[in-house]
């Protein structure tokens, strides 16, 4: 797992590891969650990735699409897979971006930030400004966030057929942990 | 002739005074609070914005919202949406939506909201609404999500003062590092800037707006002055450069093209079009908190000093210092009591003796003035000189009208033709020229056609057209004497008013009396037609403004502040859209552009006593039924209380009026219903506004339950009448069968073979055994009358059958012998049968059997379980006897009626068994 945190640097285009204020994910899970009126889908993954830079308020998150398993079947899931999210061509999701909040390290707490990035998902950009909770810990930064993301927004097409068992917006819940190099 | 030539003299200068116009000083709102934003919504209400909470202004009062639910806000911008929600940021960056009950909600996107403070709301033409704050930047919400632009994306300053969206729905935005103009359009960002290099005057910018026209909009600049910059073009010109309006914080457009701009610690300016002029500030302030200008042109301003006021425009008054009376207003001249003034860019200037007593001025074909005075005679006012013209025999002037190459000057002993020939002016005696009795002459009018109208005291008004003159007042009989004044209009119409008949108006020559809806006064001073189909009327009782379309009068002098009706002469004006009044030592002056219709609007709907939340949705269920409208009228300064005249269609039979703003209507039927409401001030009135709405049905009501319910009992009715026809048709159809039944019984029991074998029966007898044979012909006569008495009936007791079948027996039985054995095995049992029925099923016994003494025909009558069973030893004959066939049948239907329980018949090799439900009623018979 450790080496795909090279591409993740690659996003917020930073070569030096040591001397900034970075903080790196240490564990995250992710839940995609469909509720459409005839069927609710759920799948999830660990496979989530994410660097903070808190210099520049700069950060980069991604998502092995492939990763994702749950589903209702393994037949869904591959459909998931080679129909929707197409993930042999567009293996990750990402969120890259600056928060607009300023805020503290050094000290316990809990607090809102709003993140505005690119969120890149099926290979469309949109921009995006996502609300997320931090908790700071004994240098531990606990991130929560809820979203949602519009399938249609990122070119993913339902056929109709289906278009009663997989809901438009895709609910998002994503908690992950970083913690300095 | 140039003796008396007065050179000016004077310079006295006369401040015109726009900020003696008394503000209205809004008493009930606490002057301490510091207000950040005016805004008026579609219904025309004024939200107001403060530290200290939300209030509305509906026109009369004022509204606290209530926020005790909220953490304390200072709430620092208002919007109201497409669906007339309104919006309200915070400094804390928070924002709110009110619905039309006034209640707040905050909003909670999933976005997250601003942490820097709301500067600005608007909408553009998509309905995205943006916000601006101090700090993050521009926001956009596509009603899906909401987009940020900031320094990232292009944006010279997150820190944003203001932003206005011009008609191709661009944003433009202003900072401390000049103007954005920003887009969104299919989720691209689009950002330009226009900075100092574009020419901009300077890059610190706090305030926009858009020109009436939408062409354009004007910045105000931190260090002062203002630019004008083309939506399309983006070609910026300098409108003004002023150091008085240092630190500008607000800008609007008034109707007239001047702006109005505020500025933090210098007060409130008026700038002109005009390069030349400087801003005129009209309100002095330390600390200017808000300016908004509302529907009705008022400018509503937020100060430190006096807390929130408005101003009204649409009257401005020049007050002379002087104790003078005002007389005449003509051009840029002002004639007093004192002397002639010229009032060029709202300065006063005395050019003439102060001594002069100034009543009438006009201009001739070589645009000289002419002034006329009272006592002091005629002048001359060429070249901002005044000389004083001689030789009018009269030096009493009461009226002058300019005149073929000269004037007309009416005097106290006649009217002089002053006339101006290559030698130099020579005077003519009019009132011979055109043969007009000497009156005093208080108007002579000559209009665009060359008809000259003289108003006179006692004669009326002539006319005279260059060649005869007509008198209107011989022509109609002396209806009216004294006619003050006279003007055309745009249409050549000629209007004046007259004691007798009120306000004139005269269409080719044909005089209308005009029937005038609340005219106060007969009593015509001065008639002015403007180029705008309105009428200005002065009489003794005030200054009506008549809406000639319209038929509807506006009393002015109600609405001018501190307006004083102080000797106003028949010489006021109309001029640069402006109606000039003179009254007093005080110029009024009305700005046609300024005037707007009363606002009439239903803000609230209560039933019963809940405030509606959706108007759109107006139908009410039948319990919802008592309405309440609460109604808000926005006119003017809002110093005068409107009537409101309001209508319901669908229950009130006239129109009915009210000075309370809430108007309630209980229990209303269920209908349609149509709520009409116009504001009233004076004659002057509101467009109406309606309010459509249905009070249902109750459910009981309503068709589809009443033909649900018709149905029901229609179908029940028509089952009660199937199952009635259904009994009926069977008791037909028994009584059918039974007379068939009698019917077969009859032929059997005259069937010939049955008589032919009971004869043959009895010849046999007859002789052998006679005494048998008496008895058989009396046991044949007692079976035939049994047959007789029982064929009418549905039913009868089973001993009576078996009596019946004991005589049949009997008969058979001589003829058979022992070859046929009945066995009745029945004796006490009670209950009915079938009349014949158990004799005809024995006949069908003997008919179809063989019945000999080797084999004889045994038939057993028996009762089990309540039924009769009837057996015979099964031994058919050979040759079949001819059959009706209907004797099986008929019992098996007739028992069908009578009993639930089934004849049944089987038969087997050996036995042929017949059953039959022994009834235990005694059918009625028919």
């Amino acid at each position: 797992m450790r080496f795909r945190i090279f591409w993740v640097l690659l996003f917020i285009g930073i070569s030096e590891l040591l001397n900034a204020q970075k903080y790196f994910s240490k564990t995250g899970l992710v839940n995609f969650t469909s509720v459409a009126p005839l069927e609710s889908i759920k799948a999830k993954t660990n496979s989530i990735q994410g660097v903070i830079d808190f210099d520049k308020n700069e950060f980069a998150v991604a998502v092995e699409m492939k990763s994702l398993h749950g589903f209702n079947s393994p037949l869904q899931k591959e459909h998931f897979h080679e129909n929707y999210l197409e993930s042999n061509i567009y293996p990750r999701a990402t969120f890259t971006g600056k928060i607009i909040e300023k805020f503290r390290l050094d000290l316990n707490g809990s607090f809102t930030i709003r993140a505005k990035g690119i969120l890149d998902i099926h290979g469309v950009k949109n921009e995006r400004i996502i609300k997320i909770d931090v908790k700071v810990l004994d240098g531990k930064v606990f991130v929560k966030s809820n979203f949602d993301v519009l399938l249609v927004e990122h070119n993913i097409n339902i056929p109709k057929i289906v278009n009663q068992k997989i809901a438009e917006k895709i609910l998002v819940n994503v908690e992950m942990t970083f913690e300095k190099q | 002739m140039r003796k008396y030539a007065y050179i000016v003299l004077f310079f006295l200068n006369f401040q015109s005074s726009f900020a003696q116009i008394a503000g209205f000083q809004i008493a009930d709102l606490p002057q301490s609070i510091v207000i950040n934003k005016l805004f008026e919504a579609s219904d025309h209400r004024i939200w107001i914005a403060s530290n200290d909470g939300i209030f509305i202004f509906n026109g009369e009062s004022y509204e606290k919202i209530d926020l005790s639910n909220l953490p304390k806000e200072n709430f620092t911008a208002i919007f109201e949406d497409s669906n007339k929600n309104i919006v309200f940021g915070c400094e804390s960056g928070n924002l709110y939506w009110a619905n039309r009950n006034n209640l707040l909600t905050k909003w909670n996107p999933q976005e997250g909201l601003p942490q820097k403070k709301i500067t600005a709301i608007k909408a553009d033409k998509n309905g995205n609404i943006w916000f601006s704050t101090y700090g993050e930047g521009l926001y956009v919400y596509d009603k899906t999500y909401i987009y940020n632009f900031n320094k990232s994306d292009g944006l010279s300053d997150d820190a944003i003062y203001d932003i206005v969206i011009d008609d191709r729905n661009d944003v433009w935005v202003t900072t401390d590092q000049g103007i954005n103009i920003c887009s969104f359009l299919n989720k691209k960002k689009n950002v330009r800037k226009i900075s100092v290099q574009n020419g901009l005057s300077d890059e610190l910018i706090k305030c926009i707006t858009i020109s009436y026209d939408k062409k354009s909009v004007y910045v105000g600049y931190q260090k002062g002055g203002i630019d004008k910059i083309d939506i399309d073009t983006k070609k910026i010109s300098n409108f003004c450069q002023n150091i008085d309006l240092e630190d500008a914080n607000n800008i609007f457009q008034l109707p007239d093209n001047q702006l109005v701009i505020s500025t933090e610690n210098n007060g409130i300016f008026l700038v002109n079009q005009n390069k030349d002029s400087a801003p005129k500030k009209i309100i002095s302030s330390n600390k200017v908190y808000s300016l908004f200008i509302d529907n009705q042109s008022n400018i509503w301003a937020s100060t430190a000093e006096k807390g929130l006021f408005y101003y009204n425009l649409l009257f401005n008054k020049t007050e002379f210092k002087e104790d003078l009376q005002i007389q005449v207003l003509y051009d840029d001249l002002v004639g007093t009591s004192k002397g002639l003034y010229l009032n060029q860019l709202d300065k006063m200037q005395l050019v003439s003796s102060p001594k002069i007593n100034v009543i009438a001025i006009v201009k001739d074909n070589r645009n000289d003035h002419w002034i006329g005075t009272f006592g002091q005679g005629l002048y001359l006012f060429k070249n901002n000189k005044l000389t004083k013209f001689n030789n009018l025999p009269d030096q009493n002037i009461l009226s002058i009208q300019s005149y073929q190459n000269g004037i007309l000057a009416a005097t106290l002993s006649g009217i002089f033709h002053i006339k101006q020939t290559e030698k130099g002016y020579e005077i003519l005696d009019f009132n011979q020229e055109i043969k007009l009795p000497k009156y005093y002459v208080y108007k002579l009018l000559l209009d665009k056609k060359g008809t000259l109208w003289i108003g006179t005291d006692g004669k009326g008004l002539y006319r005279y057209d260059g060649k005869s003159l007509l008198n209107y007042s011989e022509v109609e009989g002396e209806k009216f004497k004294t006619v003050y004044s006279i003007d055309a209009d745009e249409n050549g119409h000629i209007w004046f008013g007259a004691e007798e008949v009120g306000l004139v108006e005269i269409v080719d020559n044909l005089l209308k009396y005009k029937n005038i809806k609340g005219l106060r006064s007969f009593h015509i001073i001065d008639v002015v037609c403007n180029s705008n189909n309105k009428i200005l009327i002065v009489h003794d009782k005030g200054i009506e403004m008549l809406d000639v379309l319209k038929n509807e009068l506006f009393y002015v002098d109600q609405f001018i502040p501190d307006f004083k009706m102080d000797n106003i002469l028949n010489s006021n004006n109309y001029r640069y859209n402006r109606f000039e009044i003179a009254s007093g030592n005080n110029i009024y002056c009305m700005d046609d552009r300024f005037f707007s219709l009363p606002k009439v609007s239903i803000n609230k709907i209560e039933v019963n006593g809940v405030g509606a939340q959706n108007y759109e949705n107006n139908e009410f269920d039948s319990d919802k039924n008592n309405f309440h409208f609460y109604c808000s009228s926005m006119f003017l300064n809002y110093k005068v209380k409107p009537v409101y005249e309001y209508f319901l269609e669908g229950y009130d039979s006239k129109w009915r009026s009210t000075q309370n703003n809430v108007i309630e209507y209980q229990n209303l039927s269920s209908k349609s219903y149509n709520f009409k409401i116009r504001a009233v001030y004076g004659s002057y009135s509101s467009d109406l506004v309606e309010y459509q709405y249905v009070v249902k049905l109750p459910i009981w009501k309503r068709w589809w339950f009443v033909l649900l319910t018709i149905a029901s009992i229609f179908l029940i009715f028509y089952y009660w009448i199937l199952n009635r026809d259904i009994k009926r048709s069977n008791q037909l159809r028994l009584e059918r069968e039974n007379v068939e039944n009698q019917l077969i019984a009859l032929k059997s029991q005259i069937n010939p073979h049955f008589l032919f074998n009971t004869f043959n029966t009895l010849i046999a007898i007859i002789e052998s055994d006679p005494e048998v044979a008496v008895e058989f012909v009396s046991r044949l006569s007692d079976f035939y009358r049994k047959v007789m008495i029982y064929r009418e009936k549905n039913t009868i007791p089973i001993q009576e059958e078996l009596s019946l079948i004991e005589d049949y027996a009997f008969l058979i039985k001589k003829r058979f012998g022992d070859n046929i054995i009945i066995r009745n095995q029945i004796h006490d049992n009670e209950g009915f049968v079938v009349p014949f029925a158990i004799q005809m099923l024995i006949e069908n016994a003997v008919k179809h059997n063989i019945a000999t003494k080797e084999h004889p025909l045994n038939i057993d009558l028996q009762i089990i379980d309540n039924f009769i069973y009837i057996k015979n030893n099964f031994q058919p004959k050979k040759i079949k006897e001819p059959s009706t066939g209907f004797g099986l049948s008929f019992i098996k239907k007739h028992y069908e009626f009578l009993s639930k329980l089934p004849v049944d018949i089987s038969s087997d090799s050996n036995l042929f068994i017949v059953k039959l439900p022994l009834l235990k009623n005694e059918s009625i018979n028919s």
